[in-house]
């Protein structure tokens, strides 16, 4: 069977119930139908950048297929990589001042964006899920938070500097999207 | 107004909330003062509340071995102890105040109630919180960054 579209507001959301079912499953096949009707689609192939650091992001990604790596500072290859389910620049549209790290196609895929004016639409259209889209963000941003500061914490006390070293950028790059979402 | 009420009225993250939700989280909270160094809560304990720095300062350290680490420092208008409360856990650092200090306390069953009841207090109440964890976010990049500029 064929792979739905992302380019009907069915295929986006079917892609959605597959990539991010904690979030679907709190809003039903309605609310989730809506949604997807609000998330604009973007196709990207290897290579492509899709948002340098320190730039603003159009809103909230929802990653559905494909991979992103995520690149920070001058290095050129990527830190960590982001695999569908991964929410991303959710921090970026919260407080706009510019992503901390670049997130360059590993391999091709899909992204959903959910427009920063259009998060702002609905929570005047349906405040219902506009709440529920912000309950998955601020649990996202907790649960990455969480991960990320348990890996310093263990880092500090970690005197062998190259593994010192691997790990802080493994916690920089999980922070900034590699982490993949509630699941992991 | 007390100054509760003016504190939730003037915060960044708050003001743009309507003036009955803003009442709603002020009826909620439960002051308490805090003395020099009292700890409002420990690394390991189980989530039972977050937090609203009303007057002085909060710490969040954690302690291993003989060092310990702040990894923030909280100031009136600022939430703490969202993190636990938010995800599957227990507290991942400890809480103290740094002089003589007053908290708001928001329990786990009006919390919950303001972050999952109704729509439009819900919204208003998790963009605030969203902004404080968005913050928290990028304290925790710029201090894995410095860590990264030590280890060369």
């Amino acid at each position: 069977m064929s792979e739905p579209t992302i380019a009907s507001g069915a295929g986006r959301a079917e892609a959605l119930t597959r990539c991010f079912s904690e979030l679907t499953a709190s809003l039903g096949q309605a609310q989730t139908l809506e949604l997807a009707e609000l998330l604009h689609p973007r196709s990207f192939g290897t290579g492509d950048i899709l948002l340098a650091a320190g730039s603003q992001p159009d809103g909230i990604g929802f990653l559905v297929k494909g991979k992103l790596g995520v690149v920070v500072g001058g290095d050129s290859a990527p830190l960590a990589v982001c695999e569908a389910g991964a929410m991303l620049w959710e921090v970026s549209t919260i407080d706009p001042t510019g992503a901390t790290a670049s997130l360059v196609a590993a391999e091709a895929g899909q992204l959903l964006v959910l427009p920063t004016a259009r998060l702002d639409e609905l929570a005047r259209s349906n405040v219902a899920l506009a709440s529920a889209v912000m309950r998955e963000v601020c649990t996202t941003m907790a649960e990455r938070t969480r991960h990320c500061s348990d890996q310093l914490d263990q880092l500090r006390g970690f005197d062998k500097a190259p593994e010192r070293k691997t790990g802080l950028v493994a916690a920089l790059a999980t922070l900034v999207g590699g982490f993949r979402g509630r699941s992991s | 107004m007390d100054d509760l009420a003016e504190l939730l009225r003037t915060s960044p993250d708050l003001q743009p909330l309507p003036s009955d939700i803003l009442a709603a989280i002020s009826h909620g909270l439960v002051r308490e003062r805090l003395a020099p160094d009292q700890v409002v809560l420990r690394e390991g304990e189980r989530a039972k509340a977050a937090y609203l720095v009303i007057s002085g300062e909060v710490e969040v350290v954690r302690v291993r071995g003989d060092k310990e680490h702040r990894l923030n420092l909280v100031r009136a208008g600022d939430w703490f102890g969202l993190v636990a409360m938010l995800s599957d856990g227990p507290r991942s650092a400890t809480c103290r105040a740094v002089g003589a200090a007053e908290i708001g306390v928001l329990g786990t069953p009006v919390f919950s109630l303001l972050f999952n009841a109704h729509a439009d207090l819900c919204l208003a109440f998790q963009k605030a919180l969203a902004r404080q964890l968005a913050r928290d976010f990028r304290n925790l990049d710029r201090q894995i960054r410095a860590e990264l500029e030590k280890a060369g």
